[in-house]
């Protein structure tokens, strides 16, 4: 019963909601908000994932403020939560976890792992669906970590990227250190070349990259990433990157979403800066359909216009056919797509801040 | 080896609900570490929201033993005596929002 339809997860700065859709994904029923009231004032929820392997188990991530953050997770869509035992750093490393930002169930072939993404700097794994959690010490330890800098959300550790193929493949994004990669899980290489540090001395260092969100082509063969300054590609693994963002109306945005079918296609929601909404006040989602040589403006169905944010995690897709795309902002507002951005429709507003969506 | 020296947490605020609406928690120990230790022996989840993986205080939440905040004292190698009643208060928030 929990797996019938698609879940939109939205984590928010005042709990998290539970949407699901019927078969048409046009009516949506919501549950939450989660964490609102039982974690105080500060219980925000800045990620959440589904494990489809195990039964639909939703996972958020809670990060309460005044205490410590913590996994919570749900077989009854929210009915009942339980708390994992909490990621920590062990007392050699002398790092104190801060905030949780990102969870990744594990590839097929790993049914009870889950990767976690850590302020400060860390990447976490379960190996009991959520249980309990170890330090992935190859990057959390990383030689690189004493020139590592924060972004402005922190030193936080946001993206994870699986490859499919392979059960040790896989990398990490970031702010401000970079891409990283692995192909045995204890050696970690950084993976930047090409991508540009606008505001450092050196424009393209090995690491120190403010790298904002990336994703994973559907056939796992093209990265595409959204930095600090450009969008980019790469067709070698992370080995190097081209900038396919020229066209965009800003090279600065946080968010970025892979079709879920078509590697071909991803989305963007540039920003403007310093004021970091969306370009002139008129939203849209930026498609591209060849790799980013060409984009266009999705606007149908978004107000004319609105000061819309669009932060880290704050769209994706499901991956249903045609895609759905989830655009939440900052302004409480949630769009959605059923026919892989070419129209929008306001799914819910007035909302607390939307900090996270996340669809299967 | 704590117990000898019992000591009462006392959780205002956002803290109560971690302590599962309870007031007060009775612990053992003679210096706050020892008593936190103690706390969190007992209590994992409610020891976890006032100390970090390391022990330490954690940076919003304010203790007090006998009205002085445990940062102007000695942290958490702050003494104890028996009966102490340990004041356990969350930041006031308000900052951004």
């Amino acid at each position: 019963m929990t797996l019938a339809g698609t879940k939109l997860l939205v984590g928010t700065s005042k709990g998290a909601f539970i949407f699901t859709g019927d078969a048409s994904r046009r009516n949506w029923k919501a549950r939450g908000p989660f964490f609102a009231k039982d974690l105080g004032a500060l219980g925000e929820v800045y990620h959440l994932a589904i494990d489809r392997r195990n039964k639909g188990r939703v996972f958020a991530a809670v990060n309460p403020g005044f205490t410590g953050p913590n996994v919570y997770y749900t077989d009854d869509l929210g009915a009942n939560w339980k708390a994992s035992e909490p990621p920590r750093f062990p007392k050699r490393s002398k790092l104190t976890a801060k905030n949780i930002w990102h969870i990744t169930p594990g590839r097929e072939g790993e049914p009870g792992t889950l990767y976690l993404g850590l302020d400060p700097f860390g990447l976490f794994l379960s190996r009991d669906v959520g249980e309990k959690w170890e330090v992935v010490e190859g990057i959390t330890y990383h030689k690189d970590r004493r020139e590592w800098n924060p972004g402005f959300g922190g030193p936080c550790l946001h993206t994870i990227a699986l490859d499919p193929r392979s059960e040790k493949e896989m990398w990490v994004g970031m702010s401000a250190a970079g891409v990283y990669h692995t192909s045995d899980m204890e050696s970690w290489e950084p993976r930047n070349r090409g991508i540009r540090v606008d505001y450092a001395p050196e424009k393209f260092p090995a690491f120190g990259q403010c790298v904002h969100k990336f994703a994973l082509s559907a056939d796992g063969r093209t990265l595409y990433l959204q930095n600090h300054g450009g969008v980019y590609r790469s067709e070698d693994r992370g080995r190097s990157w081209i900038d396919v963002g020229k066209e965009l109306p800003s090279d600065f945005g946080f968010a970025l979403a892979a079709h879920p079918s078509d590697p071909k296609t991803f989305y963007v929601v540039p920003l403007e800066t310093p004021s970091r909404y969306v370009p002139e006040a008129r939203p849209a989602v930026y498609r591209t359909s060849d790799r980013g040589e060409t984009w266009q403006a999705m606007r149908s169905g978004f107000p004319a216009k609105a000061y819309l944010t669009v932060l880290r995690e704050g769209m994706c897709t499901d991956g249903n056919d045609p895609a759905g795309v989830y655009v939440g902002a900052k302004n409480g507002s949630l769009y959605f797509s059923r026919d892989d951005g070419e129209h929008f429709e306001l799914l819910a507003e007035n909302l607390p801040s939307i900090v996270s969506v996340t669809a299967g | 080896m704590f117990d000898e020296m019992a000591v009462r947490f006392v959780f205002l605020g956002t803290l109560k609900e971690f302590a599962g609406h309870v007031d007060e928690v009775e612990a053992h120990g003679a210096t706050l570490s020892e008593a936190l230790q103690s706390l969190r022996s007992a209590e994992p989840a409610l020891g976890d929201s006032i100390c970090d993986e390391h022990g330490r205080v954690r940076e919003l939440i304010n203790v007090f033993v006998g009205g002085r905040e445990v940062r102007s004292l000695e942290g958490e190698r702050t003494r104890l005596r028996d009966g102490d009643r340990v004041i356990v208060v969350p930041s006031v928030a308000g900052g951004e929002e």
